[in-house]
């Protein structure tokens, strides 16, 4: 495909496909299946950052150094396995996101879940999963010179990205399992998961905080060493 | 030899895209249940009696959660079995519930299946058809993960020989772990570039890029996509019908009998039990072949 018609894809999608999906699936299941209009949704955000990175004319060096940071993020998970619950996947998305840019951000983000589900079980929540995780990349790209310079704003993004990440992932749970929004279920799901949130979100602050410096200071240099990231 | 193994990758998907997108979104029970057995059927063929084993007490389990706790939050429906704080039990939520969880445990079921069929090498297979780049990007990274769960290894014996040992306090842990990490991340990133500049040099970026695993589309593969193709065709004219709607609340509703209806519940059967099929087959012909020599 050409650079012209993946422009054109994107932006079609974002502004044709998303209503087209939102307004016939209400019209077809009478308002009631929330669930399949939303999984639609969450495939079709993803095309567009996808579409760029594929678009942007990035070298092979740089897909490489974008295929480490996506295996680091499900390798770590194994580094620290004897952490409960404790992914590094968030704070690899965001260190990432900081000093790469918001589309590799969002590309990391999103591939790590494909990768990490390989090992962890794929199911119809990993285009959930892809959307939430590379927006939160994205974000931190939007914030990336914030982010850099103050460590308030480092540990308020990594809880907020772990709190983003969970009450994402109960809304779909709810939607899978009953079609409609269904507060007082949605309640109980967040209520319930409130242990594995804090957990995400302590981990996001302390991992972030040791290792977003050191991290971040190798792909400064992996950058001004080679000329990546030039357009960044 | 699975016959999944043989089946062309874009057809396995359409099967599977077809029986989920079914599976998840067809309220009707005439669909549920042909989804769930053909499920558990294909699970069956795939995983044996050791993967049923393995997660019969976990299925159950997640049924009957979503089954039980359904009519604890849903109070809709006209006939009432029992009052709980005050709040009345219905039939309708309980039905519903079973329902539900009867959907949960199908989606779950396939998705155990896709996981099995759909190997990494097919996917990228597919994928590099829509997007060279990020189907590149994904299989270095693939080969990546288990590299650098070794180098990891490597790296912690390496600091436990310099001795920067680590005690069992939870901050020493963290530390030593942020420590190998940190060691794997310089040792990736370099190495990544070497990777990236050799990719280049063996024309990566070039047009044309084969794959580990080739397939070529042949008569057994285009017959599975045109029968899911005609089934999800009948299915389709039954859902513009509004055959595939079922609703629990607040009454049940009177499940439709018409043509369409039977003829959609029929093509959704036979897709659903196909892939056994299929793979009970080859398992046949495996064990004859094997007899006569």
């Amino acid at each position: 495909m050409s650079l012209h018609t993946k422009k054109i894809i994107s932006y079609l999608c974002l502004t044709v496909a998303v209503p087209v999906v939102v307004i016939g699936g209400a019209i077809l299941f009478s308002g009631k299946h929330y669930a399949w209009i939303s999984l639609c949704v969450a495939v079709l955000v993803c095309i567009p950052p996808l579409c760029f990175f594929e678009k942007r004319d990035i070298t092979s060096k740089e897909t490489a150094v974008l295929a480490v940071m996506v295996a680091l993020s499900a390798a770590g998970r194994f580094v620290f396995a004897w952490f409960p619950g404790f992914k590094p996947v968030t704070a690899i998305t965001v260190i990432t996101a900081m000093w790469l840019g918001k589309n590799a951000g969002f590309t990391v983000g999103a591939l790590s879940v494909v990768i990490s589900n390989f090992y962890f079980g794929q199911g119809p929540w990993t285009p959930f999963q892809m959307m939430s995780w590379g927006l939160i990349g994205f974000l931190a790209g939007v914030f990336s010179s914030q982010l850099k310079k103050s460590k308030t704003a480092l540990c308020i993004f990594g809880v907020g990205a772990g709190v983003m990440f969970s009450l994402l992932m109960d809304i779909w749970t709810v939607l899978w399992a009953d079609g409609v929004f269904n507060l007082s279920r949605y309640s109980a799901a967040v209520i319930s998961a409130l242990p594995v949130t804090a957990e995400y979100a302590v981990s996001n602050v302390i991992f972030l905080l040791i290792m977003a410096k050191p991290i971040g200071e190798k792909l400064e240099r992996i950058k001004k060493k080679y000329g990546l990231f030039a357009a960044v | 030899m699975k016959h999944s193994d043989i089946l062309h990758p874009v057809s396995s998907t359409f099967c599977f895209l077809s029986v989920l997108t079914v599976a998840m979104f067809a309220q009707n029970p005439v669909f549920r249940l042909p989804a769930l057995l053909g499920g558990i059927a294909f699970y069956f063929c795939l995983d044996g009696k050791n993967g049923l084993r393995r997660n019969i007490v976990g299925d159950m389990i997640l049924f009957i959660l979503v089954a039980v706790t359904n009519p604890l939050f849903v109070h809709n429906g006209v006939t009432p079995l029992f009052f709980l704080n005050g709040n009345a039990i219905t039939l309708e939520a309980v039905l519903c519930g079973i329902d539900i969880s009867a959907m949960l445990l199908s989606v779950v079921l396939w998705f155990r299946c896709v996981n099995i069929v759909m190997t990494s090498d097919k996917l990228l297979y597919l994928f590099g058809k829509l997007s060279p780049r990020i189907s590149i990007l994904l299989s270095s990274a693939l080969r990546f993960v288990p590299l650098f769960r070794e180098q990891a290894r490597k790296i912690r014996t390496a600091q436990k020989a310099l001795g920067l040992y680590a005690s069992d306090s939870i901050t020493d842990r963290i530390r030593a772990s942020c420590r190998t990490y940190s060691a794997l991340v310089s040792w990736a990133l370099e190495n990544a570039v070497d990777t990236g500049a050799s990719m280049k040099g063996r024309g990566y970026e070039l047009h044309g890029r084969t794959f580990y695993s080739s397939y070529k589309l042949k008569a057994a593969d285009i017959a599975v996509l045109l029968v899911t193709a005609a089934s999800d065709i009948t299915v389709g004219i039954a859902a513009a019908n509004g055959s595939l709607g079922f609703s629990f609340y607040p009454r049940i509703t009177e499940p439709k009998a018409d043509l369409a209806t039977i003829a959609a519940a029929t093509a959704f059967c036979i897709i659903s039990f196909l892939p056994s099929v299929l793979e009970a087959k080859e398992a046949v012909l495996w064990r004859y072949y094997r007899s006569k020599i």
